[in-house]
């Protein structure tokens, strides 16, 4: 079962690096 | 519940340490005229960074986290985490270059300034601990000198990279940003303590001699140690420890073997292991008396930890290990709840503990399935692999509330798990061992 959460966690850890890492780099967008 | 916190904690505190420099970068105000592509490359290779540092974290076998997922969990937790990490960390080069190709000459290594040459060999030496990780058996590396250069990799790709960011300067002015990129790597620094020295100083201080070495069936060895002035330790039946013999705690060469004694007595501590042709090969020359280090208990593959009325052990080969102490602990507390054990091994000669099997089906409420590849002609019982018609023939109809411990070959465990599945057990019925953690 905890390899489930394991795999859960590791896609939500690829998932919130890319919001966050676009998020930070959004402003740099011409049209922002 | 308690478990539950501790996981929920120790998830915020994995998420904290790999988000921390982005939300940093987020909280910081960014200077005009900077571009989209670049800053995605800067906050990837931050991440990338957080991320390949922390995994000196699940690989420091420590007892809080060890509690939240079991050590094979967190071991492919490592290996999956550190793909992604390195997938970032090349993505940060790559996305530079593709945004602004004049960022190349930075590759130029004889000519690039340092904190560039240590960003290079620090990404390249990342991509190589990954890849020889990826591909350690394709590549026919042996364990040993694989986790040398693991970790020599590991600590040299975080040191440069280190070195990279604080060259660069990139998003590391404020004493905010510097103060968090210090804490991470002392983290990272104290975990790298506790793993190389902490514990073999605390192993060494606690050594055990080997009292026996006993030749079981199926090219199998037991070796029982006696703790040497001290009292060993308890553990649950079915965990596993990593033995270090005749050499010292220091030295990078232990390995995991399941722990087939008892867990009534401490003493002796006895791990049974096959002649694999590797390390183990030499197993069956340990003298009586040599030296030996214990780093144990680990694991959470335990009748102790999954309380049930009734259990089904799933078994190939040596893989029994860890059911032999279950089996052995439910005879020395007059345990009674009901066993079934299909066990898998390619002859009937090379069963290991066959005999003591039976003695154990006498003595509690134990009954056998033996299945063998290739069984003797007058052969009555099961052949072949343990499949879903197998396990349908001897199960009960009750099998969906039973709980089942599997353990062997990673190829067996993983047949096994779709036949039961397929059977309607549900998953979280299903609890498994695997040895390769590496």
């Amino acid at each position: 079962m905890s390899w489930i959460y394991a795999r859960i966690l590791t896609v939500a850890t690829v998932v919130l690096v890319l919001i966050l890492a676009a998020l930070f780099a959004a402003p740099a967008l011409p049209w922002v | 519940m308690r478990k539950t916190l501790k996981g929920i904690l120790g998830v915020l505190f994995y998420l904290g340490m790999v988000l921390a420099p982005l939300i940093l970068l987020l909280a910081t105000p960014t200077p005009p005229g900077r571009g989209f592509w670049r800053e995605l490359a800067v906050a990837l290779g931050f991440a990338g960074l957080s991320l390949m540092g922390l995994q000196f974290i699940p690989t420091a076998r420590l007892g809080w986290f060890e509690d939240i997922f079991p050590t094979d969990t967190l071991y492919a937790f490592h290996h999956w985490t550190s793909v992604v990490g390195t997938l970032f960390v090349i993505a940060h080069p790559v996305i530079l270059v593709a945004d602004n190709p004049n960022v190349l000459i930075l590759f130029d290594l004889a000519n690039a300034p340092w904190r560039a040459r240590a960003g290079i060999v620090s990404g390249l030496a990342v991509v190589l601990l990954t890849a020889l990780s990826v591909w350690r058996k394709d590549l026919d590396l042996d364990y040993e000198p694989w986790r040398v250069g693991h970790n020599i990799l590991a600590i040299g790709a975080t040191g440069l990279a280190l070195w990279h960011i604080f060259g660069v300067r990139y998003y590391l002015a404020l004493p905010s940003q510097r103060v968090l990129w210090i804490a991470l790597p002392a983290v990272w620094v104290a975990m790298l303590a506790f793993t190389k020295l902490y514990k073999p100083i605390h192993m060494l201080r606690h050594p055990y001699r080997v009292q026996q070495v006993k030749q079981e069936r199926g090219d199998c060895w037991t070796v029982s140690l006696e703790p040497d002035g001290h009292e060993g330790f308890s553990h649950e039946p079915g965990q596993f420890a990593w033995l270090t013999i005749d050499r010292t705690p220091f030295a990078i060469r232990e390995h995991p073997f399941s722990i087939t004694s008892s867990a009534v007595t401490k003493a002796p501590l006895c791990f049974t292991i096959k002649e694999l042709g590797d390390f183990t090969s030499w197993i069956g020359e340990i003298e009586p008396g040599t030296r030996a280090y214990v780093d144990g208990p680990h694991g959470e593959f335990s009748i102790d930890e999954h309380e049930a009325p009734a259990y089904v052990f799933v078994a190939g080969g040596i893989g029994s290990a860890p059911m032999v102490s279950m089996l052995r602990t439910m005879a020395d507390r007059g345990d009674d709840r009901v066993i079934q054990m299909f066990y898998g091994n390619p002859n009937w000669e090379a069963v290991p503990f066959r005999e003591e099997l039976a003695e154990l089906e006498e003595k509690i409420n134990l009954s056998m399935v033996h299945v063998l590849e290739d069984p003797p002609d007058d052969w009555e019982g099961e052949s072949g692999y343990i499949s879903t018609e197998c396990l349908d023939r001897h199960l009960p109809d009750n099998r969906e509330e039973l709980v089942y411990f599997v353990s062997g070959p990673v190829i067996m465990i993983d047949f096994v798990r779709s036949n039961l599945l397929e059977m309607g057990v549900p998953r979280g019925h299903i609890y498994e061992e695997r040895y390769e953690m590496a």
